[in-house]
């Protein structure tokens, strides 16, 4: 019996051996790979399905979908360099060890690298009407050595045992703006795939076009039309990288239609020499210490930072397009126009560099909302978060700095800051 | 269990007890925290703003500006221990909020809805101001509360129907002033600035035609002294920023800063004016010095906003009654600063044109009718952020960034040209107008403050003059302007126009005290 457990246990080790040049970026989740268009013959499917044995629905090989996922992205496992629970990107030789590439954009699930209580801010302008002009950074959490030092998250888009989260999941804002009709939002059932298409279909981090979980309550409302974000080649152009893409919070400016100037791929982070604790969170103008145009500054890790012709549209509005088609009642032009719904009368502007993913990460964060107001801000639907969250801090709603430092990277509502005052870390961070 | 019990209630305790700190004075409204100088992680933004639920512009958490500050600043709420809905400021409470149960006295505002402005029975005590002139010592001390007859803001809850007008905003001649509509914010920095009352710099209302940059006219510059002379007297501050235009000198620029002042002149830091003009130009306040305020209160503590004050010694704070708890700790002993006084909650001078009011009451030797009084004897200015020598005009230059017109001290002499040769604004017009023309000085002593509550006042309009008495524009009402007597008791109580008043003549309720 020893032996054969010995011989399963071998025989495992050199199916995931064998397989890590398939789990390459895209890994199972090519979508040219799992449309057929390159022939019927993928051998993708028999990565995650089962036919007759499945474990779950939709015939995976796990009790469900984020099961299923984490099976390779979670903090434990090996399959891929992308480590979702504690939000980091290994560099693709070395997955389960060191060297880490850097800290995810996203944040993580489980744990986050977010250095939510130092950030950096120049204050270039205390105007109110110049508060887009403000640099900011928000680095990447290390520890006493320099090393990446993810913490436990404050807030999650998924409730997990791993997380022991249990924030409402509402899908707040969905549905048409009403007067005291539509409420807070439905209530949902949220999994990986209700963001991400596992099979690949070409947009930006595999995101479906029209998210649309399972409402549990209420009704949910999708979006009329695709959300589209357009991602980078899957292909690395470099044939002699890999085709892992950077994943992290570390991009240059790079010129628009010129890929190769972008960080898009891991190997190209490597190339670089970027440490792992590198990186901005922030991403309002990269570099971040720099006045930028959005035609070439603005946040880009697909590599279009701005509309140009061919087809082209800029990251930060397609991305906010695409949270909107969950968040719709979210979505605002002018902070001071009332949007003529009861609940979500009057929204910030989420229009160029104030993209959602400026103030907010995806997966979730680690910034610590310990303040009076901060810890006990309620929900949408008026309940306060009442269960542990990791000592004293209140639901940091995926933001990412503490308290409501989220604002003040961007405003000085006191008018007191001269022009060009440095707030933050001594001595200042560099880029990116 | 007795243990966790113990436990949790340690835990609760100090959960209480931590909190204190954000909610000690200013509440979220601390400059540094909010500015981001002590560092970016300010918890005040979530305490009023919403991102995308708000209910109101500038994603505040109600539907307006005044509905918000109106969740902790109002009557019936514990947020904050001013209530400027009906004048009063309460205790602090050990979990950092409103002790709704122990008054700490009344607000100098007055209040919005209610105030407690002793305005039937002021007090005055004539003295010898020279070795022949009377003069007077008034006080208005606080009564019950009363519905007020006017206030800032028209509220449901006062029923006032304002005209709501700016009085006196804008340039010479250019009519009554502007229709606007004011809020909280029109004066007050929510965010905090480190002004005194967080007042905004230069206040702000909405309406067409206002403007809260002063315009003075230039009268003439003057190469020997570079001395820039005013067609009237200026309410400029040494540090006010200014534009100089038309004068065809090097004072012309903008963004320069005021070096010096007198009434009617003011020279610019770096500006020498090489040659003397004629008549020319004008000059406009683009930003002000703003009204200095005391320390920040320790945490746990908030500051006095009551009419409390006393006389202490400038450029010592300790000496000045700047905070709840000293105000607290002197109403139990009877005494602060070795001065005894009154200092309940039903303390203090609304009047506060002299501090204290009355130094006969503390000191026998301060009879009223010798002159010249011992030094001891000597008052001082009204000073509530300590600061006696600098605060009655910074106040008044506040004022007047709304009420342009109404700050007056000396016009020229309508007969000369001589910049030299002017008189007190009630003697001689503000040339070019034909409204604000002869007006009450407001210098020091006779500041914005001295006559007008800020917030809202209960005196009573009852007479047959006061009751109908015409706003700039000729309506009549019955208003109380803000003032702090009932009827014109307000000109009474520093004026005797009959000249039969006889130093030591005391008028007012039994047993005065201070402050």
């Amino acid at each position: 019996m020893r032996r054969l457990a010995l011989l399963i246990a071998g025989g495992a080790l050199w199916l995931i051996l064998a397989a890590a040049p398939a789990l390459a970026d895209g890994g199972p989740h090519v979508m040219t790979v799992n449309n057929g268009s390159l022939g019927i013959n993928a051998d993708s499917c028999a990565g995650c399905h089962r036919a007759h044995t499945a474990q779950g629905p939709f015939l995976i090989n796990a009790a469900d979908e984020t099961a299923l996922c984490l099976t390779c992205h979670g903090a434990v496992a090996a399959g891929a360099t992308t480590d979702v629970a504690s939000g980091i990107q290994y560099q693709l030789a070395a997955r389960g060890g060191t060297p880490l590439l850097g800290a995810l954009r996203s944040g993580g699930f489980v744990q986050a690298a977010i250095d939510s209580g130092n950030p950096a801010r120049v204050l270039v302008s205390n105007n109110l009407a110049s508060s887009d002009d403000q640099w900011a950074k928000v680095r990447v959490r290390t520890d006493i050595s320099g090393g990446v030092d993810p913490a436990p998250v404050t807030s999650a888009h998924l409730n997990l045992a791993d997380n022991g989260l249990s924030a409402p999941t509402v899908a707040w804002g969905n549905g048409p703006i009403g007067l005291g009709l539509n409420g807070p939002g439905p209530t949902v059932s949220m999994a990986c795939a209700s963001c991400h298409n596992p099979h690949g279909n070409g947009q930006y981090r595999i995101l479906v076009p029209i998210p649309d979980p399972e409402a549990t309550s209420g009704t949910f409302t999708p979006a009329a039309a695709d959300a589209v974000v357009a991602d980078s080649p899957a292909d690395n152009p470099d044939a002699a990288e890999s085709d892992t893409k950077n994943y992290t919070v570390i991009q240059t400016r790079g010129t628009p239609g010129t890929l190769s100037t972008y960080l898009l791929y891991a190997d190209d982070v490597s190339d670089a020499g970027y440490g792992p604790a590198t990186g901005d969170y922030w991403h309002v103008r990269v570099p971040w210490n720099t006045a930028s145009t959005p035609t070439t500054g603005a946040d880009a890790p697909n590599g279009i930072p701005a509309n140009r012709v061919g087809g082209f549209f800029a990251f930060n509005d397609q991305m906010t397009a695409w949270c909107s088609a969950c968040h719709t009642r979210y979505a605002s032009a002018a902070g001071d126009t009332p949007s003529g719904d009861e609940l979500f009368a009057y929204r910030h502007e989420t229009v160029g560099n104030r993209a959602c993913t400026t103030c907010h990460v995806a997966h979730g964060s680690n910034a610590r909302m310990e303040g009076t107001f901060s810890s006990s801000q309620p929900f949408p639907n008026g309940d306060v978060p009442a269960y542990d969250i990791g000592g004293a801090t209140g639901d940091s709603r995926l933001l990412k700095v503490d308290n409501r430092g989220t604002c003040q990277l961007c405003h000085d509502p006191t008018g007191t800051v001269a022009n060009g005052t440095y707030t933050g870390p001594i001595p200042a961070p560099g880029v990116p | 269990m007795r243990r966790l019990a113990l436990v949790l209630a340690g835990g609760a305790l100090w959960l209480i007890l931590a909190a204190v700190p954000a909610l000690a004075d200013g509440g979220p409204h601390v400059m540094t925290q909010n500015n981001g100088s002590l560092g970016i992680n300010a918890d005040g933004c979530a305490g009023c703003h919403r991102a995308h639920t708000a209910q109101g512009p500038f994603l505040i958490n109600a539907a307006d500006e005044t509905a918000l500050c109106k969740t902790c600043h109002g009557a019936a709420v514990t947020g904050s221990t001013v209530d400027v809905m009906t004048g009063v400021q309460y205790a602090l409470d050990v979990d950092g909020l409103r002790d709704p149960a122990t008054l700490l006295g009344a607000l100098r505002g007055g209040g919005y809805d209610q105030a407690r402005l002793d305005a039937g029975d002021a007090s005055r005590l004539s003295y010898l101001r020279t070795a022949t002139a009377v003069s007077q010592r008034p006080k208005v001390g606080v009564g019950a509360a009363e519905d007020v007859t006017s206030a800032h803001m028209a509220m449901t809850e006062n029923g006032l129907t304002n005209p709501g007008i700016a009085w006196g905003n804008g340039a010479v001649g250019s009519g009554i002033g502007p229709v606007v509509e004011i809020s909280c914010a029109s004066c007050h920095n929510p965010h905090g600035n480190g002004q005194y009352r967080i007042l905004n710099r230069i206040p702000e209302a909405t309406g067409v035609g206002f403007d809260d940059g002063w315009v003075v006219d230039v009268l003439a510059t003057v190469a020997s002294n570079d001395r820039i002379y005013t067609e009237v007297s200026h309410a400029l501050l040494v540090g006010d920023i200014v534009t100089v235009a038309g004068t065809g000198t090097a004072a012309d620029g903008t963004n320069l800063t005021v070096a010096s002042i007198s009434s009617n002149y003011f020279t610019l830091t770096g500006v020498d004016i090489l040659a003397d003009t004629g008549v020319g130009g004008a000059v406009t306040r683009t930003s002000g010095v703003g009204v200095t305020d005391a320390t920040l209160p320790a945490a746990g503590d908030t500051r006095n906003y009551t009419v409390m004050q006393t006389k202490g010694t400038e450029g010592t704070e300790s000496t000045y009654l700047l905070y709840a708890s000293q105000v607290a700790t002197a109403a139990g002993a009877g005494t602060f600063n070795s001065i005894p006084g009154d200092y309940t909650a039903t303390g203090g001078d609304y009047f506060a044109r002299n501090v204290p009011w009355n130094p006969q009451i503390n000191n026998a030797a301060c009879d009223p009718t010798i002159f010249p009084a011992p030094a001891a004897c000597a008052t001082a200015n009204s000073a509530p952020n300590g600061r006696p020598s600098t605060f009655s005009g910074q106040i008044t230059a506040w004022c007047s960034s709304c009420h342009t017109r109404y700050f007056a001290n000396s016009n020229p002499n309508p007969t000369t040209v001589d910049p030299l040769d002017t008189g007190a604004a009630w003697m001689y017009p503000r040339p070019g107008e034909d409204i604000y023309m002869y007006q009450h000085r407001t210098v020091a002593g006779r500041d914005c403050l001295t006559c007008h509550v800020s917030h809202g006042s209960n005196a009573a309009m009852t007479g047959t003059f006061s009751g109908s008495y015409e706003y700039p524009d000729g309506t009549a009402s019955a208003s109380s302007r803000l003032l702090k007597v009932d009827n014109r008791g307000t000109c009474q109580a520093c004026h005797d126009p009959t000249g039969t008043i006889v130093a030591g003549t005391y008028i007012g309720p039994a047993s005065p005290t201070v402050p």
